[in-house]
């Protein structure tokens, strides 16, 4: 919008009742923070009651790195890459976040990121990774196999 | 809740590898570990697109839900067709090599007359004697007339569906030491335009031995047999060789069994494939623009590639066939398969010493239509 910085705060509360403080350029990386403060709903606390506090803290992280002006596109590309690097709780739960906050480019590169972790892996391994049960049948899952049986080597 | 959470446990017990003792921590994230059933569809679906067919199908067996999501992102692209010529008579051969089956079909539209080049299905054909040029689409059995020319050489390319407007037509001759005539044409045209092109590079640009085209970018590209790259504007009707030396390997040029030299794209990246002889590996370049060189490729990054001597072809997820891997206008075994190399394990399928198989320079490998169950069941004309 306006050249200036504006110096509005925008004031976030995590489920587990932590406050954040961000300026309105970090808060509006997010389009659903952007539509609160557009429609005027952004003047108190805003609780997110499906975003914990360390999630939280780390998407205002991700979102204050990308309206940084002083960082350098190379050093822009380390940040993501490492930022991604979690254990899968987090992963799942950043995941569920950037989709709700809907943070640009965030949510592809989580998504991006889980469908690398079954690229090239068996369904075993898909399943131990991220412990789904297996609900077919062994007829059923047999039929499948065959069905496609030239993509499983 | 706490039902499903006693089921956890135990087979969470059942998990412990042997060194791991597990604490109170680990065994909290494995609960939480459980979530990633209750992904939203949505989500599973954009990850599951992102993955290749070959993974998209490995992810339909994790479980029933992950089975209808991939079924519901797949995308299969077609395998195009093998037509092969047939020495004697009116009976042609299609080759589908991802169902290993053969259709055919007679087709006496095509007697007498030569093929050029295909492209979204259609064939373009030629008859010397009476400098006869024609489209013909085996089918739909439609036709679509040209107006004659006398071809140098039976090579001509066109840029899409002469049913699309923005069909055109182009060939290429060489006319001097550094120039070509450019003769263009198009559906509904009353007869072919020709205008002669000077280039600057010092060489000249050999059209005595069938030239490779491909179409990309807006821009016909045109491979001399001298192995230097030109390319013609439709639009601003401008002819350029590009200053992009002939692919060398070890410094050395490659000393190439013409036939067997096929150039497609993939994605706007030319590709150039050379089949050697024996059992020796193909070897392949792309056009690095930026740099102005043939780059050597040691893999094809997942791209399946459908080689004919007139036109080749490109595609990606392409079910049942082999990702990166090179298919060959050579039919074996009585129609059951088709010679390919396969880049991830460096050999030949199948493994029998190889011929060299220039005999059938006509082969071509055709895009079938959507639905073309109802192809074999086409009566036969007379």
């Amino acid at each position: 919008m306006s050249s200036s910085k504006s110096n509005k705060i925008v004031k976030l509360e995590s489920s587990d009742n932590k406050t954040f403080e961000v300026e309105e350029a970090v808060a509006v990386q997010s389009e659903t923070l952007k539509n609160m403060v557009d429609d005027g709903c952004a003047n108190d606390t805003i609780p997110l009651p499906n975003v914990n506090g360390k999630i939280l803290e780390m998407v205002l992280g991700w979102c204050k790195k990308h309206v940084d002006e002083t960082v350098t596109g190379d050093e822009l590309n380390k940040y993501e890459a490492d930022f991604l690097d979690l254990d899968q709780a987090d992963l799942y739960g950043l995941l569920m976040a950037a989709n709700f906050l809907n943070v640009k480019g965030l949510l592809d590169r989580v998504l991006q990121r889980v469908a690398d972790m079954i690229k090239g892996k068996k369904p075993e391994e898909i399943r131990r990774i991220f412990n789904i049960k297996n609900d077919f049948t062994p007829e059923e899952e047999e039929e499948i196999r065959l069905e496609n049986a030239w993509a499983f080597d | 809740m706490a039902g499903k959470k006693r089921r956890k446990l135990k087979s969470l017990a059942e998990t412990v590898t042997e060194n791991n003792r597990m604490t109170m921590k680990e065994k909290k994230e494995k609960l939480e570990l459980q979530t990633w059933s209750n992904l939203p569809t949505e989500l599973l679906e954009l990850i599951i697109s992102c993955l290749t067919l070959e993974e998209n199908v490995r992810a339909s067996v994790v479980c029933k839900r992950w089975h209808s999501v991939s079924i519901s992102v797949r995308v299969v692209n077609q395998s195009p067709w093998l037509m092969y010529f047939p020495k004697y008579g009116n009976l042609y051969e299609f080759y589908d090599p991802s169902l290993c089956k053969t259709h055919s079909i007679e087709l006496p539209q095509l007697n007498a007359s030569r093929v050029c080049y295909t492209k979204d299905g259609w064939l373009l054909l030629y008859k010397r004697r009476s400098h006869h040029l024609f489209f013909f689409n085996p089918f739909t059995r439609e036709v679509i007339e040209l107006p004659g020319f006398a071809l140098y050489l039976h090579v001509v390319a066109f840029t899409c569906a002469p049913t699309s407007t923005n069909c055109m037509l182009l060939t290429v001759q060489e006319m001097g030491p550094q120039s070509v005539a450019v003769s263009t044409c198009h559906p509904g045209a009353t007869e072919w335009v020709t205008v002669n092109y000077q280039h600057h590079l010092p060489y000249p640009f050999y059209t005595d031995s069938l030239n490779k085209f491909v179409f990309c970018n807006g821009l016909f590209y045109c491979l001399s047999s001298n192995d230097w790259l030109g390319f013609f504007d439709p639009l601003q009707r401008t002819w350029n060789v590009l200053a992009v030396p002939p692919p060398k390997r070890d410094g050395k040029l490659l000393k190439i069994w013409r036939p067997g030299t096929y150039m497609t794209e993939h994605k706007g990246e030319i590709m150039l494939i050379y089949r050697c002889s024996g059992s020796a590996k193909p070897i392949m370049f792309k056009l690095d623009r930026r740099n102005m060189v043939w780059e050597e490729m040691k893999s094809l990054n997942g791209i399946t590639v459908f080689a004919s001597f007139l036109s080749s072809h490109s595609r990606t997820d392409v079910r049942g066939l082999m990702r990166n891997s090179v298919y060959f206008p050579n039919v074996r075994f009585g129609g059951k398969s088709c010679m390919s190399y396969r880049f991830d394990n460096c050999r030949y399928y199948p493994g029998k010493k190889r011929d060299l198989g220039g005999l059938y320079p006509q082969n071509i490998w055709i895009e079938p239509p959507q639905d073309f169950t109802s192809f074999a069941e086409l009566p036969k004309e007379i």
